[in-house]
């Protein structure tokens, strides 16, 4: 048999010509393209000493998913944002920089990882950003983070919990927010306390987890604390993990009231599936003393589809509007949020407010838009607690970026609503504990 | 995980009844495979469209869903009717990849165009029986799932006799076997599509009208509940219905099983490693004829 490029049906000639002009032009395309769209080498911060040219606008850049999925967090986003810059330049500006405005730039990031990315590097070389706030999803700010890092400008983090962004090192990344490590602790917090609390001791926990980043990344961090006598030191009954969505859980459900544990943690993100399972451990007829969950268990959806079936599950928050009524500052915000905006606020407008409260200070701190300053000034919050709307001693980041007084509150679903139960300081109605079982309500 | 005698006939009576609704959806779409030849890519969503149907009724009117079944039935059927008559009809014949690229758009439009109409918000039908128990001794089952297992029952024996005992029936079943010869028998092929797209397309209409009694509804539905089926239909002879009403049942009981003694993960891999070794072993699956050309 001929060689296959002899054949007459193989390729002709003509075809030949075409295959070999395609791959030189798009060789030739694909290189004007990389030399017109690789960013430039980033500038090399070097430590001033003149004196800084006047300053007359303060640039932020906001990254937020205007469109997809998550769009109506980020109009909140945006809303909060555009308002609070108002309200600090009706109120004169940044006065150590001599009344400068600020002004905010939204880019969408439509939740996608390398749309965040361009639009960072747009943000930061068109535009020109002296700082940038984002960008919810946390697939999104880790390469919106690191387009970031290579220009040398301040980043500050409002909203995304993955473990692994303080964990890269970065030199230019601070994150208001919590990650899921200290939301993780804060599970074993409040049994501690809700231990303490009613003299009802907590032996046994068992962990239900989807098998997702998330879900299996929080899961991971429950069995470390778990395992550590001062933390948890419960003996672990039952690990359940399953896929995200699944057909039926029936079965998990008997193991889980086989093993009888006392409380349950379970890390459910999709809506049905926390639904299924509220359903589920109802057919099977058990409910533990304490379910604490997260995620899909928190939504209004979940609430009005289970009904009172709901009632006595304990979700983890960072917004309440219960905060309201314990702190002056959540109720002044909300109130003029509601008012201006005509909206409710949800967690990522009351994150976007306490970062924006913090880049106003750190500005004020700074004198100067020059990025190592305002870094150095970043490294150095200290923001009392009543400034901020969440129930913190305030911000202030260690080594790594991370705020060190982030963390959530637990609420309760108390009469079809979702009420703050812990920490004390913040409670609206006391946490009932243990939950009555099926029989019993 | 230890197994005493209640917890084998929980776990097993829990399997059989999910696996009935995993029954009914795969004789829908087996039995479009069977007559029509094509697969139905858009099967997960045409029963989550069921589902909202249910649900709507049950929200508006405040219909039980198992009083609105008639009226989804019907209406589904007359959806699987018309999208044979304008949309598969024209793919028929053709590649299979371009009956695929039509089944699966077919798929993208109806989720989408349910997000985009009804958001994608989870919805839940409350039903007067939802929270009733029968316990029998230690052994205990949800009203729900057990009403929803014996209607399945019923359905899957009329849909039986249908095929079996009816003009109709009889002329879809001949038209599986052998289309020209059909053709030849005087049979209208093209409505006998028509009328097995429908039929197998209120299948799922059951299944759903089932299921919404006890399973939340979202856009997603049907990615919980395709996998699954795919398998089933296969194991149970591609376009047999009996077989696939046969294997629903098994693979619903190993599903439980396997998660009850093993581990919730493997809840479908060892379904999928029993549909490999049934391919390597018997691939025109358990029920199936010899493979035809």
């Amino acid at each position: 048999m001929k060689p296959i490029w002899t054949r007459k049906e193989a390729i002709t000639k003509i075809q030949g010509t075409i295959i070999v002009a395609v791959v030189v032009i798009a060789a030739v395309a694909g290189g004007v393209a990389w030399t017109f769209t690789t960013p430039p080498k980033p500038p090399q911060v070097t430590p001033t000493t003149t004196v800084a040219p006047r300053v007359d606008e303060v640039r932020i850049g906001i990254l937020a998913p205007l469109t997809g999925a998550a769009a109506y967090f980020g109009d909140g986003m945006k809303a909060m944002s555009e308002l609070l810059a108002k309200k600090i330049n009706d109120e004169g500006g940044i006065k150590s920089l001599g009344g400068a405005k600020i002004r905010i730039i939204v880019a969408d990031t439509e939740g996608k990882p390398d749309v965040g990315k361009t639009q960072t590097r747009r943000l930061i070389t068109e535009n020109k950003v002296h700082l940038i706030i984002g960008a919810l999803h946390s697939g999104v700010t880790l390469p919106s983070a690191q387009e970031s890092e290579r220009y040398g400008i301040p980043f500050i983090c409002d909203a995304s919990s993955h473990v692994d962004l303080t964990r890269q090192g970065f030199k230019w990344f601070f994150r208001t927010w919590g990650s899921d490590a200290i939301f993780a602790r804060n599970y074993f917090e409040c049994m501690k306390w809700m231990q303490n609390k009613t003299g009802v001791k907590i032996r046994t926990v068992a962990f239900i987890s989807e098998e997702s980043l998330f879900g299996v990344g929080v899961a991971t961090e429950w069995e470390k604390l778990n395992v550590d006598p001062e933390m948890g030191g419960y003996k672990l009954v039952a690990y359940i993990r399953h896929p995200a969505s699944p057909a039926d859980v029936t079965s998990e459900a008997m193991t889980l009231k086989a093993a009888n544990p006392d409380v349950v943690l379970s890390v459910n993100t999709p809506m049905p599936d926390a639904i299924l399972w509220t359903k589920t451990l109802k057919a099977v007829d058990f409910f533990p003393k304490a379910l604490m969950t997260t995620a899909g268990f928190i939504f209004p959806e979940y609430i009005s589809s289970v009904g009172k079936d709901g009632e006595y599950v304990i979700g983890r928050e960072g917004w309440s509007i219960d905060l309201t009524a314990r702190k002056p500052i959540a109720k002044e915000i909300n109130d003029w949020f509601k008012k201006e905006a005509n909206r409710d606020m949800h967690v990522y407008t009351m994150q976007m407010h306490t970062t924006i409260t913090v880049a106003r200070d750190v500005l004020e701190r700074a004198a100067s838009v020059d990025p190592e300053k305002l870094r150095q000034a970043l490294a150095s919050t200290d923001i009392a607690g009543d400034k901020i709307i969440p129930p913190w001693k305030g911000v202030k980041f260690d080594n790594t970026g991370q705020n060190i007084y982030a963390n959530n509150f637990m609420v309760q679903l108390t009469k079809g609503v979702y009420r703050a139960v812990w920490p004390e300081e913040i409670a609206t109605v006391p946490l009932i504990f243990p939950a009555p079982t099926w029989k019993d309500r | 995980m230890q197994l005493d005698l209640p917890i084998f006939l929980n776990l097993l009576l829990i399997g059989l009844f999910q696996g009935a609704i995993y029954s009914l959806i795969s004789m829908g779409l087996t039995l479009i495979f069977g007559t029509v030849r094509i697969v139905n890519f858009a099967h997960g969503d045409f029963l989550m469209l069921s589902g909202y149907f249910v649900f709507w009724i049950w929200a508006i009117l405040g219909m039980d869903p198992l009083l609105a079944l008639p009226v989804v039935f019907s209406a589904l059927f007359c959806i699987g009717y018309l999208t044979e008559r304008v949309l598969i009809k024209r793919v028929l014949g053709r590649p299979t990849h371009i009956q695929m690229l039509m089944t699966l758009g077919l798929s993208l439009i109806i989720q989408n165009s349910v997000i985009v109409l009804w958001k994608a918000d989870p919805r839940y039908v409350h039903t007067s029986y939802a929270d009733l128990r029968l316990e029998f001794g230690a052994v205990a089952v949800p009203f729900p799932r057990l009403l929803s297992f014996i209607l399945a029952m019923v359905f899957a024996l009329t849909l039986h006799l249908f095929l079996l005992k009816t003009t109709y029936g009889t002329a879809i079943r001949g038209t599986g076997q052998d289309q020209e010869a059909a053709h030849l028998m005087g049979i209208n092929v093209n409505k006998i599509y028509s009328l097995s797209f429908g039929l197998g397309i209120s299948c799922t209409a059951v299944a759903a009208t089932l299921l919404s009694t006890y399973f939340p509804l979202s856009p997603f539905l049907g990615a919980s509940f395709m996998v699954i089926t795919f398998i089933v239909i296969i194991l149970g002879g591609l376009g047999n219905y009996l077989g696939a009403f046969i294997a629903g049942l098994i693979l619903g009981t190993i599903e439980v099983f396997t998660a009850y003694m093993l581990s919730p993960l493997l809840r479908q891999t060892v379904p999928l490693l029993i549909f490999i070794l049934v391919l390597l072993l018997k691939p025109e699956g358990l029920f199936g004829r010899e493979l035809r050309r």
